[in-house]
Parts: C-alpha cells; structure tokens; sequence
C-alpha cells in the first residue's frame, strides 16, 4: 500500500506497548513513536524473557542441556531438542537408526502443526477474531495428547536424547496419530471457512507489513516469513536431515506481495504439507532400535546397569561426566515452524559445551519491526507482531 | 634424535623413549592402565598395544616398546582397536558392580578406559571369587574385587617409597595385591592409594566424605616436615577431606593424613590471658593492648635488651622476617634467635667454619616489578657465589649423585622426601649407599655398607673413614680446594685402624675399608646428615668431620655431589636464612655487613650479637643483669623441645612476661602471660624455604575463623609500640625481605636455592674435630631422642590427625637382649631413668637397637622425652620396671 503520506512536523507522542500486554506474544515491549494514529518508529525493547541458556548450559553435560532447550520456543518445545541433538550428534559424528529418525520426523511435524495452529489461533485473536483459537486449540489439544502418550510432558515432551530417543513409541500411538493425521484435513477447512475469505480479516492483513523477497533475505529472515515473500527456501527439503529426503511434500510460497495475507496463506498451506508428511512417516515407520549403539553415547538399559560392570561403568560416566565430544566446532540448522532454528556448539573436548550458540528465527525476524511498521497505524502494528509468529522465549533465550 | 612416524605423522624423538611417551608428547591419545608416568612400564594390562612396523606381527605394548629410527606406528588400527575392547572386557570380568558406592568413582581410571574403549556389555562369564576384603588395616581399606592387577601399589611401594608392603599374591586368575593375608603393617603414606588407578586401595579417612567432582583444590605446602612437598588441599564446605600430590603422587603418612591437626578439639580458638594463675579467654584487643603495655612497660624500665625473642620454625618466611624486623628496626636489638638453634644452626655453623658464609656478587637488579612470591634480583653472566650455601644439595638434584652417605639420620622419619630421592637415585643400577647410624633404620636394607656405631661416634665413623681413605691411597689429596689439609691429617694417625673401629664400636676395619673404596669410586658423592646427629651437644663437630670429608671426596661441581643436612621443619631453613639468629643478619650478612643499617631502620644498627638461646637461658639461670625480663615467642615450644625441660620451665617461669603466638596451648605457652592463637598452614598466605632451599608458597584453603596470621599480629604489636610496620599481604612484605636478599637471586615459587646458574667457587679450609664421644654419667644404657615416622613435633599429636591410628603415643624401643636382661616384655610399663629426671613409658621390644641402646620418640607430652636429657639429645639412663 503506497499510500503512506509523510508525518507532519507536529509533535509526536511515545508510547510503550508491553511488555506485558496480551497481543505481544509474551513480554514484548515496543517502543512506539506515533504521530497521530501513524507510527513514526517501532522499537522493540527485549530482554525480559531471558534466562541466559547458552550461559547456563556451558555449566552442564549436553544431555542436562536438553530440558533448557525445550523452553527456547516454548511452543515447539521438541523441535528444538531436535536441533541441539542433531547438532551435537553431528559433533560426535555418529547418526541416529532410521526409525528414530522417523519418530523425530513424526515430534517435529506435529509441534509445527500444533506452533502453527496457536498462531493461527492468536493471530485472529489479536486483530479480533475469536473463533479460531477456539478450533485451532482443538485440534492443538489432540496434539499434546500425543506429546503426553511418549513421554507425559505435553509442552515440553523431553522425548528426544543426543543419540536417538528416550524410550520407543507407545502402544497405541501409531492409531491414535493416524487417526489425527486423518481427521485433520476436515478440521483445517474449519479454519480457513473462518478466515481465508473473510472481508475483515483481508482489510487487516493483505497489503500490511510487506517486503519483498530480496529484502527478506537481506533481513535474514527464513521459513514461513522468507516464503510468505516468495523466497522458495526450506531447509527439510534443501539441506535434509533426519530422512526428510524420504518423504513427499511441497513447500508453500506466498503471493508475491509478501504481506502478512501472504504468510498467513504459507502457514496455512504448511500445515496441510506437515499432515502429508505426517501420513508418509507412520506408514513407512520402520521397526529398529532407537537409539545408536555407542556406549559412549546412549545410555545403557537399567537392567544392564545393575548386572554388568561395563554397563554400570557407562552409565555412571554418562551421567556423570556426560558424553564428550571431540574438540572441535559445529553449525546444525534445522526448520522450525518458525524458521531456521541454528546450533553453533564449541566443544573442547570435556564433558560440558564451550559454547553453545542458539541462532533463533523469532530473534531475527522481530529485528525488522520498524521496517514493517513505520507508516503504518498504529493498529497494524498488532497484525505486525502477529505475522511474525514470535514467541519472546525463543528471541530472548 | 630418532625419526619415527605414528599414524602417518612424522615424529622425532630421543632416543630412549617409549613410544607412549613420545605419543604423550605430542598429544596422540594411547590408553593405558598400568602405566603411570611416575613408575617403570611393566607393560602388564596390554591396553597400550599398537602396530609396529618394522616389528614382530603381533602389536606391540607402546609402555615397553623403545622409539627405533623409521619406525612406524599405528595406534588406532581396528585390530588394535579391537584387542583393546577385549582386554578391556577382560579386565572387567569379576570386577565388582561398585561404582556407586566406591570411593574411586568419578576419577577412575578404569571407568574412564572402559567408557573410551566403548565397552559396552561383558560377555564373558567367570567363576566368581568371594572378595577377601581387608577392613581391618589402619588408614587403608583394601577391596580386591576391584582390583586390576595392575601393580603400580607394588611398584610405587618397591622403588619409590621402598616400604615393599603389598605384592602380588597367588596367580592367574586368582591373583591379587595384599600384605600376606595380614592387616598391613607399613609407612602407611598411602601413596599405594592415590596411584591406584581402581578403588582397590582405599584412603580410610577420606571414605565417604566426598566426591571427585564436589572438591575445592588448593595448591599449597605441606608443613610436616622440611622437604616442602607441594601438595592440594582438596576442601568441601570450608573443611580438607584429603590431600593429593596430583605430580607424583607420593606424600607421606603425615603430609596425607596429619591434616586433621587443623580442626583439633584443643586449638586455640581465642586469645588468652593469664589472670591469678589461670587462663580467661580475651578479645584480640584487650590481649594485644596488654601485650603492649606489658612490653613497653619493661623496655621502659630496663631498656629495649630486655626482651627477647624467638622464631618459629613453623612460621612462613614474612612473619619470620617482620618478626625480627620488629626487633632490630623497631626495638633496635639483637636479642632473637630460633629453636634450630639446637640442630640445623649446628650445620649451618660447622659448615660456615669450613666452607665460609655465603657471599653472592654481582647479581642483577632489583627489578621493580615482578611475579608475586618471586625475588627481584636475577642471576646475570658474572653472578658469582661463595660459601657453604653452594655445597647444600636440592631434592632434585640428589638423584643423579652415585653415591649417598647417610650419618646420624633415620632419613624416612626426619625427612620422608629425601628418602625418596635416595630411592629415586637407586634406581641408577651403579648407585651404592652407606648407611651410618647407631641403630638399624629402613635404609639398612638397600645399605652397600652398614656402619653401625655407638651412639654420638658418628665424627669418629668420619675420622676412621679417612684414615681408611688414606690407606687406600696414600696419596690422596683433597677434591676441594681446601687449606690445612697437611694438619688436618693428624687426626686420623691418632690412632691406628682397630683402635678406630674399637672407638667407634665396630669389630673390625674391614667395613670402612670397603666403605672406603666406595668412596674413592664415586664420582658424585653426597652426604646426607640429620637431626638424630645435630641434636647432640657436639653435633657441630660432628659436621666439621663430615665437612672436612666432604673437602677430600665431595666434588661440588657434579650435580648430586652435596651436602644435605636435614632442617627439620618447614621453615627450619627459612627461618634461619631470614636472620631470626643474634649474630647474623637476613641472608646469613654479617652484623657489620656494608648494609646492615637497612636491617635496622631508623635505629642505629646494633653491632653487638644477642645471646643465642642457650646463651639466653643460661643468663636467666645466673640471674645476670643482661638476663631478658620479658620473652616473645612466636611458637617453638621451648618446653618441649629443648633439652632438660625442668630447667627450662624453672628458667622461663623468672621471665616478668611471656607472650607466645601458637596454634595449641603447648607447655611453653600454659606458662605465658598472654597466649595468641595463630593460623596455620592451610589457613594462610605466605613462603616456606625447604630444607633443599626449594620455595613453596602457601595458598589459603580455609577461613581462620578468627584466629591470625603470624604477621599481622606481628604487625599490630609493632604498631601498638610505636613501630609502624603496614603490608598489604604476605607478596608484598616477601617484596620488601626478597630486596634486601641478593643471596636469594633468581628464586621463585617452586624453584631451589642456589640458583644453578650462579658460578660457584668452592673452597675450604679443613677444620680439626674433637673425638672425645664420651657420655657423662655410669647409667647402663645410651637413650637416643629421635622422631617418629608419624609424627613432625607435636603438631600432628593432636586428635583427631589420622596418624594417631598408627602411632598413638610413644613407646620405648628396647633390644631384645637388654629386656630380656631387665625382664622387660611387650607393653609393659617401664620407668626410664636419667640424672635429670625420668618418665614411664610403654615397652616395645625392636630388633632394630644394638645391645645397650634404647630409643624414645620425642613428640609427644607423655612421657615427655627432653625430662631425661642434659644437653643433647643422647643421654645415659637406667631403665627399670614401673
């Protein structure tokens, strides 16, 4: 929309939104300059949610690192346990038994789908849709039933280990997951019936925040927010990993306009493809161990550890120094629902990281907020913060 | 150099390595478990196995195998990968599932191999063997079902600490480490425990009450004796769980597990003030103030000589030097000296008669910035050195000597590390040891010769050692440039060879002639001497016989070549180097020394020398105008430790006011006005100067939860005087002592005096000795005063210090065939009489004493051992049943 006219030379007024106010997806405070309803500058102030993971786990063994990692996008708890294993696992050179590989497939493409629906849910919300959170929670709740069949966690499942799984899959669960994976389609057209069409929903979205592929790319941006401009980038199936090369899907692009319609368009297609992958996984679910034979690495079963030395020796090592990755450096990224989801992880050859580097997608898209929102009213800025799909959790960290 | 290659990478070498070695190097990873750095490869567990071509086909133990030129080795081949695996689970076959519980776990050699190999499971299955636990054992726990059998116990044992206590039992499968099914009966130093790689050998004390990974570590000294063993502390919630030498392990039973000295029931926790003969507990200020008052009160009515002073050997090198800072520039005297007074100032002072005092030139400096703890004078090209302190050896050094004559010590018990080295030196196939002493000592067993004299004939050993050189080359002429040679051959024409050896109390000259010859070969000879010698009334002369040998075999330009005289305690050296003495200055200067002003500061330099501590007492004993009226003792306790202790306790009591700093309210201190409780070892900064002239520096580990350190108490009683002494730290008074100290050029933490780089001139004038040994008094039998392996002074007495378990109290050593005549049996209390005063002690019955001689250990209260004796520490007594 070219319409934004210059801001008069009156005075204008700050305003701080946040940080605790429901529409910034955590404690997010903007600092806003408006002239009149138009923003003349949108700064966002972040800091509040932080933890200091990366300080906190360069005290710890990779694996007491795991339950941190959980908590960087809260609402993909599993996925990012998902990139720190791969990462480290890449450090330790070792991979992980194809049916693992399957079953973190399986973990990541439900919490995308489950990501994507709590913002398809609050994004309409927020720009006064009520409706969809509704439905999107439905469907989110069957989700972190599953999450609770593997492990009992619901948001933070912990299911995943450096070296393949915590435990194999349940009883019951490849029936129960199928049954989503069939179901899901109907309950998707639910969604988009409430809001792909609808004339308000358009007004507050098509033609805000735009930005064109190349400056997408030079913010950084990555997954859903770089394809919502038409950068065809998706790292599952352009730099695979985990048996993404197994599986038959499409990566949505947006409308060439790279408004927050256009994303919003990308997430909604997204989960469509996360169900396709979904289906080719518990299908094709190969039967194996879960986790690799490494006593180095994978923890022995308990019942060894009361009977063999050798087992017992491994165990208390594990736990107590950890595993002990050669000395060396890494960079493992993979997609998130959010993005590109990076490790860098230092190792100096002893038990705890070095370094531990977490490369957050919400981090750098929310970088580019008063790009987005100079010019525009003030209202746009909570479709703004909505489109980018930020969770402060994982920009602080 | 040799040119080899592993795994591709080309490598030199010397020649004479192992290929582990050279990998260690150069930071190829090699896994091992019965290698330890410290001992020889006996290449036993095979984990170390690797590829070497040219070789035999089978892979080869990289421990055992010596580097050849083009040699090239692989360490990771899968068949050797594989074998490693094997043996790893072989080693693990009966091994018990104890981790959780074992001591070890966490810093396990074994768990670290097994989880490096990636061992995961045990597939083999073995007849399971009932362990034989040995709980029984003082201070050691011994399990074998976690043992290994890997022998670095044996090992260690044998060639270092040379105890040989534990070895290998049975065979095969069935082997296993103990002491013959019997509890172990040894040094019990422990260093069996920490070079176990397993939690086959456990440290008792430590059991339980720590992990590997939840302990605090403190490098620091060890202050049980004069070898300056640097060892960690290893604290957990403000209290020491245990000491480690994490460099070669060894410490001794002491140093291991004396540290409960620290948290004693019966250290002073306040100061104490005396009021109508007895003692009330007092805040710092009101003791200090009264400490003040009392002192200036007295140097106002008498002047400032009325005071003397007394350093403590146990005391770091900054409270040593404030503390006679405070009496030369604050009170402007020389009335101080120390408890070495007794033994080491004997060497020190014979071997400044032969050898001359120490003078240094030409040094560089003083550098204004330096590394805390280090001197600010460097050694430069033309530094040059005279004097005794060149002809004293380091620790590190005695090894390479080819020849050691140990006289008048029981090396182990004075000082466990240089026994150490004397068994590190024979482990050089061409090293031969003579053993002097009037009793059997451990050191007998590796004895070329065994010279066994009467006690306090250890200078007519010396004199009929030369007269046996003599005949052995007529022309023999001295090795060192030395004067007086032609006179000095006098002495031993006095009498002929069997009159020599009768004196000394041997049958015939045979053993001095071979000893003789031993001598004659050596090309770096040194001699060890100790305290057993100095402590007698004449031990100086004994020295000047040991000096003048040295004149004629020692060659003090050969690294070894030296003479070691034992400085007791840990600061024994320190304390003497720093001045604290009446006639000499910081640095052994002259009281005339061109810079003796700066010693005295504002005050005119005091020329005249103070009475020495025997000098002192005898003044009290004539009631002499000069006699001190009040005496400051910063520790050493004088009750204790010197000789006739009725006298010293009659003498002391005369004395208007007695302020003592100590750790314990020891008998000195009970008859102190104002007593002020000190720091010790672990809760302090500071520097000791070893008995080998090595530096350590101390590291605070524990608070001192309200006692103070030596200086600053020194400090605040200067200050109260009107002497303003302020330092910031322990480094930086070291700062000010280290810049009035050229002689210490070229020191810093962890290095040894005399700096090597320092061209030393050597020479000597030979000085006659007197050979009258006789004993006064008709009592039957010679008592020899002496130490205990367990025990240093009296500060490891105190419970709850691990060694008590071992050594508890003291006991009579008699020979068999004197109680055999006195009707005496094991554990009997008998009564020890001398002119002096007598005591009752428990028997034991030693094979270790001669006919005629007895042996009582002197650390201890009860029975104080210094009631019976004169002068020296041999004294004549009866012994009789109580």
């Amino acid at each position: 929309m070219e319409t934004v006219k210059p801001i008069p030379q009156t005075e204008t007024m700050v305003l701080n939104v946040g940080p605790q106010h429901p529409s910034t997806h955590g404690v997010l405070r903007v600092e806003v300059e408006l002239d009149g309803e138009v923003i003349g500058r949108a700064d966002p102030d972040i800091g509040y949610l932080h933890r200091g993971i990366e300080k906190l786990c360069e005290a710890r063994t990779y694996h007491k690192c795991l339950p941190l990692m959980n908590r960087v996008d809260y609402l993909a708890g599993e996925v990012n346990n998902f990139g720190y294993c791969l990462a480290v696992e890449k450090l330790l050179g070792i991979e992980v038994p194809k049916r693992a590989q399957y079953i973190r497939v399986i973990m990541a493409e439900f919490t995308r789908i489950a990501s994507h629906l709590f913002w398809m849910g609050t994004h309409g919300h927020d720009l006064g849709a009520m409706t969809p959170l509704f439905y999107g929670f439905r469907e989110r709740e069957k989700i972190m039933d599953l999450c609770e069949m593997v492990s009992g966690g619901r948001m933070f499942p912990l299911y995943f280990r450096i070296g393949g799984l915590a435990a194999d899959l349940p009883e019951g669960f490849v029936a129960k997951a199928m049954e989503f994976v069939r179901e899901f389609p109907d309950n998707w057209k639910d969604y988009d019936n409430l809001l792909t069409q609808n004339i308000i929903w358009k007004e507050r979205t098509v033609g805000v925040a735009t930005l064109t592929a190349e400056e997408a790319v030079d913010w950084g941006w990555s997954g859903p927010m770089a394809r919502g401009s038409g950068v065809d980038w998706d790292l599952r199936r352009d730099n695979p990993y985990s048996s993404y090369e197994d599986f038959d899907f499409e990566v949505p692009l947006g409308t060439k306009a790279g408004d927050t319609y256009s994303r919003y368009l990308v997430r909604m297609q997204e989960m469509l493809q996360s169900n396709r992958i979904l289906r080719q996984t518990l299908e094709k679910l190969p039967e194996g161990p879960i986790k690799v034979d490494d006593p180095r690495v994978s923890l022995p079963p308990k019942d060894k550890v009361y009977t063999d030395i050798a087992a017992l020796i491994n165990h208390f090592k594990l736990i107590q120094e950890g595993i002990t990755p050669p000395a060396g450096e890494i960079y493992q990224a993979i997609e998130a629902p959010k993005g590109e989801l990076g490790f860098y992880i230092v190792s100096d050859g002893s038990g705890q990281p070095f370094r531990v580097k977490i490369r957050t997608p919400s981090f750098v898209v929310l970088n580019a907020t008063n790009k987005l929102a100079t010019g525009r009213l003030f209202a746009d800025l909570i479709a703004i913060i909505g489109t980018m799909d930020i969770v402060l959790a994982d920009v602080d960290r | 150099m040799v040119n080899l290659t592993i795994d591709g990478r080309a490598i030199q070498a010397k020649k004479g390595q192992t290929i582990l070695e050279v990998a260690k190097e150069n930071g190829i990873f090699i896994p091992y478990l019965c290698y330890h750095p410290a001992l020889k490869p006996i290449g036993s567990c095979r984990i170390c196995v690797v590829e070497v071509k040219p070789g035999p086909p089978r892979p080869l133990p990289a421990c055992a195998t010596y580097v050849a030129e083009g040699q090239e080795v692989v360490t990771n081949s899968e068949r050797v990968l594989a074998i490693r695996q094997e043996l790893g689970k072989l080693v693990l076959i009966n091994h018990a599932l104890d981790c959780p519980i074992c001591d070890k776990g966490g810093e396990c050699e074994l768990q670290d191999l097994v989880h490096a190999l990636g061992v995961g499971t045990v597939d083999y299955e073995a007849e399971p063997i009932a362990p034989n636990i040995d709980y029984v054992s003082r201070l050691i726990e011994r399990h074998p079902d976690r043992c290994v059998a890997c022998g670095r116990c044996v090992r260690i044992c044998r060639d270092h600490v040379g105890a040989m206590a534990i070895n290998f039992m049975h065979r095969g499968y069935y082997t296993e480490l103990g002491s013959g099914l019997l509890p172990l009966d040894c040094e019990f130093c422990g260093s069996c425990v920490d070079i176990c790689p397993v939690g086959a050998l456990i440290n008792k004390v430590f059991k339980y009450s720590a992990r590997a990974w939840e302990v605090e570590k403190t490098e620091t000294v060890c202050s049980f004796c004069g070898g300056g063993c640097i060892y960690t502390v290893q604290t957990k919630n403000g209290q020491i769980k245990r000491v480690v030498n994490e460099d070669t392990v060894l410490l001794c039973g002491r140093g291991r597990f004396g540290f409960g000295v620290v948290e004693a029931d019966d250290r002073l926790k306040t100061p104490l003030i005396k009021e109508n003969g007895a003692f009330r507990e007092a805040t710092w200020e009101e003791a200090l103030a009264l400490t003040a008052q009392r002192l200036q009160e007295i140097i106002d009515a008498a002047g400032a000589g009325a005071v003397y002073g007394v350093g403590s050997p146990r005391a770091t090198n900054e409270a040593n030097y404030l503390f006679q800072k405070f009496f030369r520039a604050g009170l402007g005297t020389n009335n101080i000296d120390n408890p070495a007074r007794l033994h080491y100032m004997k060497a020190i002072a014979a071997l400044a008669q032969v050898f001359g005092w120490p003078k240094i030139s030409g040094v560089a400096g003083p550098a204004g910035k330096k590394a805390p703890f280090t001197s600010p004078y460097t050694v430069a090209e033309g530094t040059k050195g005279q004097g005794f302190s060149f002809v004293l050896g380091t620790l590190d050094e005695l090894p390479q000597a080819d020849l050691a004559l140990v006289i008048g010590a029981d090396l182990t018990p004075e000082m466990p590390p240089l026994g150490w080295a004397v068994m590190k030196a024979r482990q050089n196939e061409a090293f031969k040891l003579i053993v002097a002493n009037p009793r059997q000592t451990k050191f007998d067993r590796y004895a070329d010769v065994s010279l066994r004299c009467k006690p306090g004939a250890e200078r007519l050993l010396v004199a009929g050692l030369i007269k046996a050189l003599l005949a052995a080359n007529p022309e023999l002429a001295p090795a060192v440039t030395a004067k007086g040679w032609e006179e000095f051959q006098e002495i031993p024409k006095k009498y002929g060879p069997k009159e020599w050896a009768n004196r000394c109390g041997l049958e015939d000259f045979h053993a001095f002639e071979e000893a003789a010859r031993l001598l004659l070969a050596a090309k770096a000879p040194a001699i060890i001497f100790g305290t057993e010698l100095l402590g007698q009334d004449k031990g100086e002369q004994t020295v000047l016989a040991l000096a003048d040998l040295f004149l004629l075999i020692g060659h003090p330009g050969t690294p070894g070549s030296k003479l070691y005289p034992i400085a007791e305690k840990a600061n024994t050296r320190g304390v003497c180097e720093l001045g604290v003495l009446p006639d000499r200055l910081p640095g052994y200067l002259p009281l005339n020394a061109d810079n003796a002003a700066a010693f005295f500061g504002a005050k005119p330099p005091a020329a005249e020398a103070g009475p020495t501590l025997v000098e002192m007492l005898d003044l009290l004993e004539k009631g002499d105008e000069a006699a001190p009226q009040a005496l400051y003792a910063l520790g050493g306790d004088l009750v204790r430790w010197l000789p006739h202790r009725s006298r010293t306790e009659k003498l002391l009591k005369k004395l208007k006011f007695l302020v003592v700093q100590d750790a314990f309210l020891t008998d000195t201190a009970k008859l102190a006005d104002v007593v002020l409780p000190v720091a010790v070892h672990a809760e302090q900064e500071g520097t000791y100067l070893s008995s080998g002239g090595q530096l350590g520096v101390l590291a605070q580990a524990l608070s001192p939860n309200g006692v103070r350190p030596d200086w600053k108490i020194i400090c605040d009683l200067a200050g109260r005087l009107g002497f303003k002494m302020s330092y910031r730290n322990p480094a930086h008074i070291f700062q000010e002592l280290s810049g009035l100290m050229p002689s210490w050029a070229g020191l810093a933490p962890k290095l040894a005096l005399p700096c090597p780089a320092v061209a030393s001139e050597i020479n000597g004038e030979f000085q006659p000795f007197d050979v009258d040994i006789s004993l006064p008094g008709r009592r039957p039998l010679a008592l020899i005063i002496g130490k205990s392996l367990q025990h240093s002074g009296s500060f490891t007495t105190h419970a709850p210090s691990a060694t008590l378990l071992v050594t508890p109290g003291a006991q009579l050593r008699v020979s068999p065939d004197d109680a055999a005549a006195l009707e005496l049996a094991e554990g009997e209390e008998a009564k020890v009489i001398s002119s002096h005063g007598e005591v009752t002690a428990t028997v034991k019955i030693s094979a270790d004493l001669p006919p005629g001689v007895a042996f009582l250990p002197e650390h201890f209260g009860e029975p104080a051992a210094n009631e019976l004796t004169l002068n020296s520490n041999l004294v004549r007594v009866t012994i009789q049943k109580a």
